[in-house]
Parts: C-alpha cells; structure tokens; sequence
C-alpha cells in the first residue's frame, strides 16, 4: 500500500514504534536497534524529538502543527519508520508497553580470557574454579608457540562436562600443523567454537562442516581463521570498528544499559598468571595459583569494573552505537582520566565519521605512552 | 519395507488402551540384541547441553586486532 494512503487512513492513530526497536539518541546521528531482526538503522538526530511526540500526539494532530516544511520532513521520516517496519499505526498506545531493561544471567562469571605467552598456567586449577563460577564461554589467546595444538586439545577435554560451553582459541602458527591438523581438532572437539591461526605464512579460511552436506553443512560449518598477522601481547585487544559492533539484540541491549559490555562478568588470567579484569588493564588480584577465582569475584574492588557504563563514558555516551559497542577500558584516549573513551575507536559521533584511530591527533603518542606503561597503569582505581 | 518385517500385533495395545499408531512399528527378531532389550542408563556429563548442543556467546570476547 502507498505511504499516502496508509498517512490518510491513519490520521487519527498513534505512530507506535514497535517497543523491540528502540531509539537511542546520538549528537549527530541517532539509531533505532531492532533487537527483534538484529540490525541498526541510522538517521539525522533533528528527528529523534519525534519519538516524544508519537507517544503524545495522534498523527493528525501533529501534522496540523507542522509548517509546509516540517510536514515534507515528517513525512519523509514516517516513509523510512515504516518501509523498515519499524511503526504501526494503532488507536492506543497502553496495550504496548515497553519491554523492561533488567538483565542478569545465571553465573557469576559469563566469560574468561587465559592469555598465554611465553609460560604455561595451571590450566587445571584454572577450569575448575571457572566450572565453580559457572563461567560460559572461555577464550585462550596464545602469542608464542608454547602453546600448542595438543595444548588446546587437553584444555578442550579439561572444559568437558563444566560449566564452559564453548571454547575460542586465537593460537600461533606452527608450521609442523597441517591443515588437517586443525581440521582434526575443531571436528572432533564440538565445544571449540572458533580458531584463528595468527602468523600463518598467507591469509586464508579452512572450512570445517563436521562430515554434514548440503544444507545441514551450512548450519554446522565454521571456519578456521588463518591470518599472517601475528598477535604479540594483550597490548594487541580493544579495537573498536564498524565490524566490532554487536549484532543488537534484547539481552546485549539490556546488558549495555547496566553494565560495562566488556568488562561485565569477566575474568583474565593474563599471560604471567595474574588475575585482572582484563589481561591488558593495569591492576592485578594476584597470581592465579596463589588465590581462588571465586573470592576475587566476590570481592567490590573487581566488580566495580563491571559498572562503567557507556552513558558515563564521556564522547561515548553522544554516540548512537553505545549500546551496540563492548567498549575497552584498558587504552583510553586520556589515560589518567576514568571516563575517557577507548583509545582505539575510530567514530566520531559529533561529525558521525569512521576514521582510523591512528589518525587522530594524539593517538600515537597516547599508544606509546601504553607500550612503555605496559601493565603499570592503574586504570581503574579499585 | 522388508519382507521381513512383521506388523506388531495390534490387540495387546488396544488392551492396554495404547495408541493405535504404534502399529507403524514393525519388528524384526533378527535386529533384537541384548543392547535393544535391556533398559540402558546414559552416562550424562553434569551439564548435558555441553554434548548435545553448542550456543555461540552474544558478544565478543575479546576484541583483537588482527
């Protein structure tokens, strides 16, 4: 049906935005996230005001109010709201109301990160105590080749029957693996849910579908990334790009409102086995063979970091994507300020531009100041 | 379908007031092993989920630049 038609049949409706696309205001540009179909749509902020108005408005009324001009605008904006399907017409409002903010999820702790370079962990110790926190998701980031493929299977087996549901490994290339090497361990452990091979000798993805054909193989399959980009140091985390922003959807929506999207319900073992919030941020809660993961957790000073919200971020909380964007606390762009944003984002919500980080003024010598202060910064003070 | 294959026989079921549709079930003594006649107890992890279904985490871990 024309967008005419459907205006002049509906003028004495609301304008309800469905309540699973929410609108969130930006300085320049502002976004609705549909949490339903998982995508984000951008538009001028000039018409973010509107929103207020459908809730008290009918759409009659607020084009008699409009000038000639702001009705072409109005109108224009109506056509994007419904050719996304993000608006219905209704008679009231009341029978939708807003679906509710609260988020928790049932675990203390939702994901880990063991970084290993040139020593191994107790990797034993290291999953019972996840197991014991109820810890989902594990990832394993290795910059040298001490650790291995068989490494990765023994850590595999040692999450088996925990609490760890699935298993990332960004591990180095070792050129006594073949192909099937890898194959042979992604297949034949389920709970290995992503492998990147870092300083591999060319960019390349080898496909594994787990013996499943056809249709069924493009559900199951997944990739093995191998890249010749080498991984050096947890100096080499915190890129926030385009690519990074979350697919939305109502729980990471929530989560973000509340809590800090990276920092939320982690736990780090960095790659000298101290216990951090994040392996590249500055305080540690001691070697992880000397405390208990759980009465770290328990303890205030590691889960203040988990309340840094993107509204109080500063340049972030003007942002339209904050509540898409996982945020890093571990390089900021002024590190002696807590609420400084990520060093290493690119967008700019005040000229709604990407731009590598790189490039702007300051940036390199902020990441300098990081590569000499390597783990001695007291990022947040406990 | 088998030659082999016998149809259950239906008044066993219509006595224990069983649904009718068990009936397309045939049998075949030759498949019946001690395996298929004995009630088997599954060993399941203390997460079953681990084994029987693999979710993918919301967000990323980690956001590494390579």
């Amino acid at each position: 049906m024309e967008l005419e038609k459907v205006l002049a049949d509906s003028l004495g409706k609301h304008v309800l935005l469905f309540t699973d696309c929410v609108p969130v205001e930006g300085h320049t540009a502002s976004a609705i996230y549909d949490l339903t179909r998982g995508r984000i749509s951008t538009f001028p902020s000039e018409y973010f005001p509107l929103f207020k108005l459908f809730r008290t408005h009918r759409l009659g009324e607020l084009l008699d109010t409009f000038s000639e001009d702001d009705r072409a605008n109005l109108h224009e904006f109506l056509g994007f709201l419904v050719s996304n399907e993000y608006v219905a017409f209704v008679d009231e409002l009341a029978p939708f109301p807003e679906i509710p903010s609260a988020w928790d999820a049932p675990c203390s702790i939702e994901n880990a990160i063991i970084d290993v370079n040139t020593q191994r962990h107790d990797y034993q110790k290291i999953v019972s105590e996840l197991d014991a926190l109820g810890c989902m998701h594990l990832q394993v980031r290795s910059y040298s080749p001490v650790f291995t493929l068989s490494d990765l299977v023994d850590l595999a087996r040692l999450c088996r029957g925990t609490s760890i549901q699935t298993l990332q490994a960004v591990i180095s290339h070792d050129p006594t693996n073949s192909d099937d090497d890898y194959v042979s361990v992604v297949t034949s452990n389920r709970i290995l849910v992503g492998l990147v091979v870092h300083s591999a000798s060319q960019d390349r993805r080898i496909r594994v579908d787990y013996g499943a054909r056809r249709t069924s193989a493009k559900l199951v399959a997944m990739e093995i990334e191998m890249t010749t980009k080498k991984l050096e140091s947890a100096l080499d985390c915190g890129s926030i790009t385009q690519k990074q922003l979350l697919r939305p959807s109502t729980p990471t929506f929530n989560e973000l409102h509340h809590f800090n999207g990276c920092l939320n319900r982690k736990i780090s073992i960095d790659e000298t086995g101290q216990v951090r919030n994040c392996p590249a941020m500055g305080r540690s809660f001691g070697h992880h063979q000397s405390v208990t993961l759980s009465d770290i957790v328990a303890g205030p000073s590691f889960q203040s970091a988990w309340r840094v919200r993107k509204d109080e971020i500063k340049v972030c909380q003007d942002c339209q994507f904050r509540y898409a964007c996982t945020d890093c606390r571990a390089f900021l762009e002024d590190p002696d300020s807590e609420d400084s944003k990520p060093l290493k984002c690119g967008y700019d919500p005040y000229t709604d531009s990407w731009a590598d980080w790189r490039e702007r003024p300051g940036a390199a010598a902020t990441w300098e100041t990081y590569r000499k202060r390597r783990h001695l910064l007291p990022i947040l003070k406990g | 379908m088998s030659s082999d294959l016998r149809p259950l026989s239906l008044p066993p079921f219509i006595t224990e007031r069983l649904p009718l549709g068990y009936r397309r079930i045939f049998v075949n003594d030759d498949i019946l092993d001690d395996e298929a006649t004995q009630r088997l107890t599954l060993e399941q992890s203390k997460y079953r989920h681990v084994s029987t279904y693999v979710r993918r985490p919301l967000k990323p871990i980690s956001k590494v630049e390579l």
